[in-house]
């Protein structure tokens, strides 16, 4: 009987909507992302950045291979010269390809110096293939900072 | 589990006595068959440390019921980190399998149907099978190696899940199997020729062909 | 097709799909009907075959792992969980007591966000665009969890190989709790949208019925198996990954429809909150990643590595040849095997059901197709 009653009084679909009422007049949600910039975690892996020292200004790669090693989509090339002095490795050149990356993490977490980092930013988006191609400059200056580039966020 | 203290060269030492007719259940003879490319003893250098590995099931009941009821069926019965392995000949793998899901083990429950591929062994594909009784709550592992052009009963009249999964080790090993309703390829396009999930399909080989009517792309990049 | 049936009209043959919003991701239904009643459907799939187990054998066991976040994409951190628990057995590797932890923890959280998930698009499908908004609210939390902790929102990497990346970082605790504290209310509010409306009830009840016996002859699992009244969780069945030491409850159906398996992720989702409930009662410290060496190279063997995913069971098959690389992954994905009921469960039911029905298998094609 009150089950008939329910059903004929449209009870349980009121209280639906008297549910939904409330929440109109609650605290908004959503993110206004292109607007504002949403704040990710600190651990959140993005576009790539190869690290300098921040004191001299020089790149904190030592030219391991570690990464590229690492990476299960071998898109990490690292190339570089011996110095025949120092006996030590310099790094000439870096290319990551963004358009194959998983953004794994795994690179970052064999780097013996922290040089390659994955870092907060997300807008990857781009109008061709080819500019997917990180070279050693854009990775150290970042993707925002490089020229001609648009920024949505203010 | 302490059964598993052996040391690891147990299981490879009775294989030879399986020979072809139904060939080795552990993957090990697969392995040296797969021209010797990782050296079998590389599992073994490290003494120290105990490692799983193949064990003979001595009294298990299973195992015991079926060799009695199947003397020509049943070709070893292992376990592997406590997991029973049955390997059967193909010949009467239906009936294996009739029986089990009918008698009183009553595996009603077929988890998974795949296949392996030993490439270079007479008998390269072998049919793995997890089975799961609701009733007793055991899984429990059955194998029957087979060659690339034997036929292999089908098992969907026995467990309806067959079906798709047969269809899927058709489309990926091209194992045939006989009584199989609607044999099709299921993940791959239907005029696809190769079967990816072999081991001598290159991970970068595609159908060129295909590729060439469907898409009209020329030439695929490297 | 010539034969004439009840209204003496021909049958017909639709597509649905792939790109029907309804199929949840690029699934084909070739369905045959007679005006709106569906007399067969066949599903047509692959459109996303990525050939993940071809992958998973040209890669070391530790770089496999990345890939397994795109099968099931909604699902990620169970499908990690799956296979780091098969090497690890494999490679008889020890994991801290934290990272055992914390691995259920994040894994339950998954399964909200999971079934959040689904009843989002389940009730969208259905009409209930309000619960849409709600779930996402709540899915948004969970995703920020797992943002703070695994660095990623959905394709998360969660877990290693011995236990986890990093350690939870500082607050996480706190928003956890904070979470699962509001939790129950929130659940509550799905339910009194929905568990008495009249249209649901209506579009949902007796809808794609499945006896138990049949639901086991099909190889379902998960909850459209509980569903039908069988109790087989494989947390429960077969605990892996010390689930043996929690407690909670398994829901089971009574008949088996669309109404039911509703009923019962949404219970499940209170007893995941009571589990995770657990996990942050009993956090212990420690380190979060056990002895592993360099170079994982199990040695030579097998393992079935079975759990209990948000949509069913998932089982990884690993086998290995004792190189680096796995001789094979098998991936046993629970929503391909569920997916072949459906032709079962729409015939005799109309278009419109179809779409229910589908919701309610709760498939997702990147693990169908893998
Ligand atoms: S994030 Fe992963 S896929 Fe991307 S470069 Fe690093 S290791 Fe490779
Ligand atoms: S691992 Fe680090 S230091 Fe080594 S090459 Fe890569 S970026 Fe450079």
């Amino acid at each position: 009987m009150i089950g008939f009653l329910r059903r004929i009084l449209l009870i349980d679909i009121f209280k639906g909507l008297a549910l939904t009422l409330r929440y109109t007049y609650s605290k908004v949600y959503t993110e206004q992302y292109p607007r504002e910039k949403v704040k990710l975690a600190e651990r959140y892996r993005g576009a790539p950045r190869l690290n300098n020292d921040p004191e001299t200004g020089e790149t904190l790669c030592i030219s391991c291979d570690l990464c590229a090693e690492a990476c299960p989509e071998d898109l990490i090339v690292v190339s570089s010269v011996r110095d025949p002095e120092s006996r030590k490795k310099v790094l000439t050149e870096y290319t990551f390809d963004t358009s194959r990356c998983l953004f794994c993490g795994l690179c970052q977490e064999v780097c013996p110096t922290n040089a390659i980092e994955l870092t907060q930013d997300f807008e990857l988006a781009t109008y061709d293939r080819k500019s997917m191609l990180w070279n050693r400059a854009r990775l150290e200056k970042g993707w925002d900072r490089i020229e001609g580039h648009k920024v949505y966020h203010k | 589990m302490s059964e598993e203290n052996k040391p690891p060269g147990a299981a490879p030492e009775d294989q030879p006595e399986q020979k072809k007719s139904g060939a080795p259940a552990a993957p090990a003879g697969g392995g040296e068959a797969k021209a010797a490319q990782p050296k079998p003893p590389a599992a073994k250098k490290p003494p120290a440390k105990k490692l799983p590995s193949y064990e003979e099931l001595t009294d298990d009941p299973l195992l015991k019921d079926l060799r009695g009821r199947f003397p020509n069926g049943i070709v070893s019965g292992q376990s592997f980190l406590g997991q029973p392995i049955y390997t059967t000949a193909l010949e009467l793998l239906g009936d294996v399998m009739l029986y089990l899901r009918g008698s009183e083990w009553a595996f009603d429950y077929l988890v998974d149907l795949t296949c392996l591929d030993y490439l270079g062994d007479p008998k390269r594909l072998c049919m793995v099978y997890h089975l799961y009784s609701h009733k007793s709550g055991r899984l429990i592992r059955i194998k029957a190696r087979a060659a690339a052009d034997e036929m292999v009963p089908s098992m969907s009249t026995i467990w309806r899940t067959a079906d798709w999964l047969e269809r899927e080790a058709f489309d990926m090993y091209g194992v045939e199997f006989s009584g199989h309703p609607d044999l099709r390829r299921i993940l791959l396009p239907e005029d696809w020729v190769g079967y990816p999930l072999r081991k001598d399909y290159d991970i970068k080989l595609q159908d060129q062909a295909w590729i060439r009517k469907h898409l009209r792309i020329r030439k695929v990049p490297e | 097709m010539d034969e004439p049936t009840i209204l003496d009209a021909q049958e017909l043959e639709i597509n649905m799909g792939p790109q029907h919003p309804a199929t949840h991701g690029v699934l084909r239904v070739k369905l045959k009907l007679d005006g709106e009643r569906v007399l067969d459907a066949d599903c047509v799939i692959g459109y996303l075959h990525r050939g993940v187990e071809k992958i998973s054998e040209n890669r070391t066991y530790t770089k496999c792992l990345p890939y397994y976040d795109r099968t099931d994409y909604i699902a990620a951190v169970s499908n990690a969980l799956g296979y780091v628990l098969g090497v690890e057995k494999l490679m008889e590797i020890e994991v801290p007591e934290r990272a055992v932890t914390v691995r259920i923890m994040m894994t339950e959280f998954n399964r909200i966000a999971s079934h959040l998930l689904w009843l989002a698009t389940h009730a969208l499908d259905i009409g209930a665009l309000t619960v849409f908004l709600y779930c996402f609210r709540e899915r948004e939390e969970i995703l920020k969890l797992f943002e703070n902790l695994f660095g990623a929102r959905l394709t998360t990497h969660a877990f290693r190989i011995g236990g986890l990346w990093m350690d939870l970082p500082p607050g996480f605790e706190e928003a956890a709790r904070k979470f699962i504290d509001e939790f129950p209310a929130r659940v509550d509010e799905y339910e009194q949208l929905l568990t008495n409306n009249r249209i649901w009830i209506d579009r949902t009840k007796g809808i794609g019925v499945i006896s138990g016996e049949e639901a086991i002859d099909y190889g379902l699992s998960g909850p459209p198996l509980r569903g039908s009244g069988v109790p087989y969780d494989l947390r429960r069945s077969r605990p892996y990954g010390g689930y043996d030491q929690y407690e909670f409850d398994v829901p089971v159906g009574l008949n088996g429809d669309t109404y039911d398996r509703y009923l019962i992720r949404m219970e499940e989702m209170r007893q995941s909150r009571r589990i995770i409930q657990q996990t942050l009662d009993r956090l212990p410290g420690g380190p979060i990643r056990g002895k592993v060496p360099r170079i994982i190279k199990p040695p030579v063997g097998e393992y079935y590595s079975g759990i209990e995913g948000p949509r069913g069971e998932l089982g990884y098959y690993i086998v290995s040849d004792g190189s680096a690389f796995p001789f094979r992954v098998r991936i046993r994905p629970p929503t391909f095997i569920n997916l072949q009921a459906l032709k079962r469960l729409v015939k005799g039911h109309l278009v419109a059901d179809v779409i229910a029905i589908i919701g309610t298998l709760d498939v997702v094609l990147g693990e169908i197709d893998r």
